[in-house]
């Protein structure tokens, strides 16, 4: 099992939903006093297992509030689940809200060691890579801008070319691949291939099915936190296909 | 215990360069630029003097190394502290999109202040120099008194990030408290001033256990007593613990809350 890249044992994701939001500070206080509690909970995520090798790629598929995100969430470990374990090996270089660590006052170079840093890369590293990542960005020209005047578009290059060009061993990739104009996405989509003949784990969030069936060899239907249906692309996404059509 | 460690290299160049954009975004746009971490301390000093040297002339020689000693661990400490307070909220675009370690945005903060530390302890040197306070020795032991100062705000950042993601109204409040510690500290009035009865009280004060240790090395070239050296020492590690201990425990719930 020494290939084993991510493994995520029976996970359960629970939120706790204030209901009265504005009045959170003055519910604390009453929380504290009487040790109750006023939240409503709710759970993203429950009993999700499933294991990943190194090199295999796994798409995510299902309506808005399925849990999607949250799940690529738990396994970047930006958040923690509230049941279940999860086992990764290696770097990871997570694709989730592109460009949010970006600092608009900054110029592209500038955000490219800042974001780069933020990816626990050091100076050396980067330095040699600054020329390859503005180059798939297609930003040259725009080095010494600051990301204010970037269009969106410009922006989610950059952060695409920055999280992809550095090597990871898992990419975590959501709703990527909708940014852009089509020549860009086709960049996108060639660059993700050619990670994955690398060895790069893939773990990709898509509402195209097509763009998962093409990427990705295996797929995960989550239908309102749950696992609907696992197994190869193909299977998976025609199934959620037809489900679609259906409703 | 290892793997924070592991982390804290691993993020270390992280923290460089968001201290790096801070001090940048800092001085963005501005003529003088960095200038202002000399100039500002330099002017609020000749100010300071001009308004209140004449009032306390009797009880405090070298009005202004009275001061800058006092006000430089002062502004280092409230300015870092209350930026702390809301460096998980400013930062909210790292932290949903990636793990990094959340202190580092605290200890960036302080960074940042302790750069501007620095320049006021120019401002002093130069000041000493013009005032025609003596050079002596003890004036390498500053550290000491600056390193009780940073421990002690590197607890209480953590403290007030933490529970400055979960209400809001801390940041205002605390922005209260700010203002009142600031004159219940002696800054720019003389300890003398403060009723007898009081002074034991003045003592729970942490700021004023600094800043007295600072003054006596800095103006009476001497260590104050050993009594004032131990209680800051644990004022300092108290803190510290009491912010680790507390940041570690929430940490994980926060990215529901920004």
């Amino acid at each position: 099992m020494s290939d084993l890249s991510v493994r995520v044992e029976d996970v359960s994701m629970m939120f706790n939903l204030s209901r009265k939001k504005e009045e959170r500070f003055k519910e604390y206080f009453i929380n504290l006093i009487k040790g109750e509690l006023f939240f409503d909970e709710f759970w993203a995520l429950q009993h999700i297992s499933f294991e990943l090798r190194q090199g295999e790629s796994m798409g995510f598929v299902g309506l808005n509030g399925s849990g999607k995100s949250t799940l690529l969430k738990l396994i970047s470990g930006i958040m923690k689940p509230t049941k279940g374990k999860i086992t990764t090996k290696g770097s990871i270089a997570p694709l989730i809200e592109l460009g949010g660590g970006f600092d608009r006052d900054l110029t592209a170079i500038e955000n490219i060691y800042l974001t780069g840093a933020m990816h626990g890369h050091n100076k050396q590293f980067l330095r040699s890579r600054v020329e390859e990542i503005l180059d798939f960005a297609e930003l040259q020209e725009f080095a010494n801008v600051p990301l204010r005047n970037y269009s969106s578009g410009m922006i989610s290059r950059l952060g695409f070319a920055i999280a992809t060009l550095v090597e990871a061993d898992i990419l975590i990739a959501d709703e990527v691949l909708s940014v852009g104009d089509a020549r860009f996405r086709k960049k996108c989509e060639d660059r993700m291939q050619s990670l994955m003949k690398e060895g790069t784990t893939i773990l990709f969030v898509s509402h195209s099915v097509e763009q998962v069936r093409k990427v990705c060899q295996k797929a995960l239907w989550l239908e309102k936190g749950q696992m609907k249906m696992i197994g190869s692309a193909v299977d998976v996404t025609n199934a959620y296909s037809r489900s679609l059509r259906e409703k | 215990m290892k793997k924070a460690v592991a982390d804290f290299i691993k993020y270390f160049d992280f923290l460089k360069q968001i201290v790096l954009r801070d001090i940048k975004k800092k001085y963005y746009k501005s003529v003088l630029g960095v200038l202002w971490t000399i100039l500002n301390p330099l002017f609020m000093t000749i100010i300071i003097t001009l308004v209140f040297s004449h009032l306390f002339k009797r009880s405090i020689d070298h009005y202004p190394i009275y001061y800058l000693c006092g006000t430089l661990l002062f502004s280092f400490n409230s300015g870092s502290t209350r930026q702390a307070l809301h460096s998980m909220i400013v930062n909210n675009g790292f932290l949903r999109k990636i793990y990094v370690p959340k202190y580092m945005f605290c200890l960036s903060t302080i960074s940042v202040n302790f750069v501007d530390l620095f320049f006021s302890l120019l401002v002093l040197l130069g000041a000493m120099l013009v005032t025609g306070v003596p050079f002596t020795w003890k004036l390498i032991y500053i550290p000491v008194p600056i390193c009780l100062t940073v421990l002690f705000t590197i607890g209480l950042s953590l403290v007030l990030s933490t529970y400055g993601v979960f209400f809001r109204d801390l940041n205002h409040l605390y922005g209260i408290f700010v203002t009142a510690w600031t004159y219940l500290t002696p800054l720019f009035y003389p300890v003398t001033a403060i009723p007898e009865q009081f002074r034991v009280l003045y003592n729970l004060n942490p700021m004023h256990i600094y800043v007295t240790i600072m003054r006596s090395l800095v103006l009476d070239a001497e260590w104050p007593s050993v009594y004032m050296l131990l209680l800051g020492t644990l004022y300092s590690v108290v803190m510290l613990a009491i912010g680790i201990f507390v940041f570690r425990k929430n940490q994980d719930k926060f990215f529901l809350y920004i």
